[in-house]
């Protein structure tokens, strides 16, 4: 029974071969991952093509393609053909692989957003034996405690890494960043206390936050995220307009014509009204992301402007 | 206790979740067999269609996969010295030489059992202990992992039967080769000279393939053995109750060493084969014989083996933490299952956590069931002339290492392994240690960097922590073991000239 | 193709080899402190000690001259190799069971007896057995036939 599940599965795969664009879309639409199996931008993708194959009309093929932080799958979406036909979810990674590497196979202007697809925040949390319960007493301890301070991270380059960067030299504090493959790899440290705290995805901190292991005391969106409304936000207490979250974006090559453009992104816009997406985010502790195709381009645009010179500054990558 | 596991064979033994765990199990012996595609390949295909499953279904069948590719997986090392996976690597010592001797029938049977009992033990502890095992993995930091890395790599010099000089630098150049790809501290692209397909590294499969599958083809072709069978006479089809009272001991340290070591996260459960091997090789009366097909250098790593692949599920179900890509994978499934997987996954879905631990059981008797009639077919395929049987093991190669990702790139890496592997093998370079290595090299430096920016590059950590300093003491130790009948049997050669 | 070296002297260059190798690559990575390494730091480590150890066994290889030669036969690896390198030209455009099929009849060469029908049965064996199992019952995603 499986076998011929999969049977299936690969013979729609195998369909998708080549297009001529009447009414877009006519044909199955392949939606490229950037990830393996498992990880955040896979879920959200998965749960995507299901809403999007409702509201485009068209069955929508998830494939993984994982490697080099996302940057394999950018590189064959960059270079595909701009049909609408072969598209992409992918996360904060397409930004940040040509800013660290010198090689990747791809600039940030070949690629091109149809609309945001969601966006979770990122928690600060804190050690147990720790004894810091506020974003403020983080900073005193920090000044008060020169050279001492670790924080964890699930890798370099990720967004929790990357708003941490950012938020360090603000507050005049200096703590060294100490990065794991995967925050789940992180907690064994966070809960002994050899890295004080760690700039986690709700997901990955919560059932660690429920089980008492480990302090939540602060959040980095500029509304508190639901679920954690009595934990104060960086905005509101350290960071006036201090906003990192772990977003995603349907995107496909540069060129991808206006009409076909404007589709993607109504199917898009209207996917993220489907009650199973929304519930589905949920579980990750995301939220749908509604905008514009302009409004999301120009989102691309500023976090590569944002980016750019911090990863020169913090000496990350090939430098 | 007793409530838990009933509670538990409640859930497993649905006919819906019976099922699961068969399709689970037999998948997984398919996969293991087949060279190659391992059960993360298996895992990433089967993963979406799991998602309209109930989540107990969904992870009894992945973990079926899971635990049946290491029954499987020792096949292919055993008949034609093929590992697909790291953990199989050690089995091919002992194993492919009892089958030049004919006899694949006692080794691929020991196989199976030392599997069975080390699943079923290690089963027990997990029912007996979950919760408390759990808090073992937190007591180690950083620096007790690099200890025991080093640990792991002093006993991968004592894998070899060789020359102990060339043993350790071929764990050198193994730790070299592991850390082509990212920098996990800071995202630098490493030895890949702008080639794409080296941007994540090199992959396990193409290069095990090469310096096992194709340079043991090459190896053997060249002493014109082509019209022969691989094994001259096939004498034994089961092993004999001499041989079993002779690995009861390997299959009961194997298991003790492989559930220890399952248990801790970042990369103990690659340990387990390796660890295993070598403890027999040091307490075994007649060591000489490891290496020339000795069973206990077959049971006591396949047995280590299953143990840690059932403790391996402590860390994941308890504290979230993956010990292995597939272990990674599966937390995926349960994230997306709505499960968040961490301490309280036991209290808030008991159903969930006994029922998969009873399914590994099941699971277990299954597998046994289903591999031992196996073994008659299996010995069968060695009177095969080799002329015909050669192209059948570089087909399979061939396909295994383009298949996972129709990866053009890593058939060329297996061919450049393939050189690498035979010019070692014939300048008595043995390659065990250098695989070792170069699975744990990227997680030995991982943890070296961690260690020392935790400590602000203080060298003393290694010795202030209680565990760390264990693991570095027994290393020594271990070392200077391995060091002094190298030494006394220079001298004696020395006396004799 | 037949090399005859000494096993130690041999061992040794090719870890000579294989040490400066890493080691020079690795000064393109910042190096760093061990309190914050850089990339470079590990494999330059790594790369000394290879190249170390390649030393001795060079020194030991030189002062027992050939008394463990070893002999390098690499003509069936050549051939091997050339049909690997084949099969991964021709896989991804001209599909999975015509790649198979060169595979195997190239590395049968490499046995050196040639019996042509038994190499064609078993091509065409080899070929369908992994049609059947790796593409219809795993659902590898793997293109079949050639597409010209």
């Amino acid at each position: 029974m499986f076998l011929k599940m999969l049977l299936t599965t690969v013979c729609v795969a195998l369909g998708v071969t080549s297009a001529h664009a009447q009414a877009y879309p006519n044909q199955p639409v392949r939606l490229v991952l950037g990830y393996a199996p498992g990880g955040v931008v896979d879920f959200t993708g998965r749960a995507l093509a299901q809403a999007l194959t409702k509201t485009l009309g068209q069955q929508i093929v998830v494939e993984n393609r994982p490697g080099a932080a996302g940057a394999v799958a950018t590189t064959f979406i960059a270079k595909t053909r701009p049909d609408g036909y072969t598209i992409m979810v992918m996360d904060v990674g397409t930004v940040i692989n040509p800013l660290m590497r010198k090689d990747v196979g791809y600039k940030i202007g070949e690629v091109t957003s149809f609309g945001m697809v969601a966006s979770a925040p990122v928690v600060i949390v804190v050690s147990n034996n720790f004894p810091v319960r506020t974003p403020q007493e983080l900073v005193a301890w920090g000044k008060a405690n020169p050279d001492k301070l670790n924080f964890a991270t699930a890798g370099v380059g990720t967004a929790p890494h990357l708003g941490a960067e950012q938020f360090w030299p603000h507050v005049g504090v200096k703590a060294v960043h100490v990065p794991y493959p995967g925050i789940g790899a992180a907690f064994p440290d966070v809960l002994s206390g050899k890295v004080q705290l760690a700039f986690s995805s709700i997901a990955g901190a919560r059932p660690f936050i429920a089980d008492n292991r480990v302090r939540a005391i602060a959040t980095t969106s500029l509304k508190r995220p639901a679920g954690l409304t009595d934990i104060p936000t960086i905005h509101e207490t350290l960071m006036p307009n201090f906003n990192i979250d772990i977003w995603t974006t349907l995107a496909g090559p540069a060129g991808t014509p206006a009409p076909i453009a404007a589709r993607l992104n109504e199917a898009l816009v209207a996917a993220q009204k489907d009650p199973e997406f929304v519930a589905a985010m949920e579980k990750i502790g995301a939220e749908a992301w509604s905008t514009s195709v302009k409004e999301a381009n120009d989102i691309l645009l500023a976090e590569d402007k944002k980016w750019a010179p911090l990863v020169r500054a913090a000496g990350l990558g090939d430098q | 206790m007793i409530d838990n596991l009933a509670l538990g064979f409640g859930v497993a033994l649905t006919i819906a979740n019976l099922s699961y765990c068969f399709i689970g199990v037999l998948l997984g012996t398919l996969v293991g067999v087949l060279p190659g595609i391992g059960p993360v390949t298996t895992v990433a295909v089967l993963l979406p269609l799991t998602f309209s499953l109930p989540p107990e279904s969904a992870l009894i069948m992945l973990a079926g996969i899971y635990y049946g590719a290491q029954y499987g997986g020792s096949t292919t090392s055993i008949l034609v010295n093929m590992p697909g996976e790291a953990s199989s690597v050690v089995t091919t010592i002992d194993g492919h030489r009892m089958a030049r001797l004919g006899r694949a029938g006692p080794a691929l049977g020991i196989a199976a059992v030392g599997s069975f009992f080390g699943g079923c033990v290690a089963t027990l502890l997990v029912a007996l202990f979950a919760p408390w095992l759990a808090e073992v993995a937190l007591k180690f930091d950083p620096a007790s992992y690099f200890s025991l890395m080093c640990f792991g790599l002093v006993g991968a010099i004592v894998l070899a039967h060789g020359s102990v000089l060339k043993s350790i630098a071929m764990v050198g150049l193994g730790l070299a080769f592991g850390l082509v790809g990212p920098d996990i501290n800071t995202g630098a692209l490493r030895f890949a000279f702008g080639v794409d397909g080296l941007a994540d590294g090199i992959g396990f499969v193409p290069m095990a393939m090469g310096i096992f599958g194709i340079a043991e083809v090459a190896y053997n072709l060249e002493r014109r053995r082509a019209d022969s069978t691989l094994a001259t006479r096939v004498t034994h089809v089961w092993p004999s109750l001499a041989d079993m009272r002779h690995c009861l001991g390997s299959m009961i340290r194997g298991t003790g060493v492989g559930s220890a070591l399952g248990l801790l996260p970042g990369g103990g459960a690659l340990l387990a084969a390796f660890a295993a091997y070598a403890l027999e090789k040091k307490v075994a009366r007649k060591p000489r014989r490891f290496g020339e097909g000795d069973i206990r250098g077959v049971a006591a790593p396949e047995t280590a083996n299953n143990a840690g692949a059932q403790t391996s599920f402590i860390p994941m179900l308890t504290l979230g933490l993956p010990s292995n890509p597939t272990m990674a994978m599966m937390i995926g499934a349960m994230m997306i299952q709505g499960i968040a997987p961490g301490p309280r996954v036991m209290t808030d879905r008991p159903g969930l956590f006994w029922g998969i631990v009873a399914s590994m059981w099941i699971g277990n008797v299954m597998l046994v069931i289903l591999n031992l009639p196996l073994v008659g077919l299996w010995v069968k395929l060695l009177k095969i002339p080799y002329r015909l049987m050669f192209p059948g093991i570089v087909v399979f190669c061939a396909i295994g290492v383009y298949a996972v990702g129709n990866n053009v790139f890593d058939v060329f890496v297996m061919a450049f392994f393939a050189l690498f592997g035979y010019v070692a093998l014939k300048l008595g370079c043995e390659p065990a240690p250098f695989v070792l290595a170069f699975v744990l090299g990227p997680l030995m430096e991982q943890y070296l960097r961690r260690a020392l920016l935790i400590s602000r590059g203080d060298f003393g950590v290694f010795v202030a922590e209680p565990i760390s300093l264990g693991f570095l003491i027994a290393s020594a130790l271990l070392l200077v073991a391995i060091a002094a009948p190298a030494v006394r049997k220079k001298r004696d050669v020395a006396m004799q000239e | 193709m037949r090399i005859r070296i000494d096993r130690d002297l041999g061992a040794g260059l090719l870890f000579l080899a294989c040490g400066v190798f890493f080691a020079i690559a690795a000064r393109d990575y910042r190096i760093g402190t061990p309190a914050r390494m850089g990339p470079g730091y590990f494999p330059q480590a790594v790369g000394i000690i290879v190249a170390t150890l390649g030393a001795l066994l060079v020194a030991r290889g030189f002062v027992h001259r050939l008394r463990e030669a070893a002999t390098l036969e690499l003509g069936p690896l050549a051939i091997l190799i050339l049909a690997l390198v084949l099969f991964a030209l021709v896989a991804p455009d001209g599909g999975i069971a015509l790649a198979v099929v060169i595979l195997v009849v190239v590395s049968a060469f490499a046995g050196g007896t040639a019996r042509w029908r038994e190499i064609a049965a078993t091509a065409v064996f080899l070929a369908a057995f992994t049609v059947v199992v790796f593409v219809s019952m795993l659902g590898l995603p793997l293109r079949v036939w050639p597409a010209w």
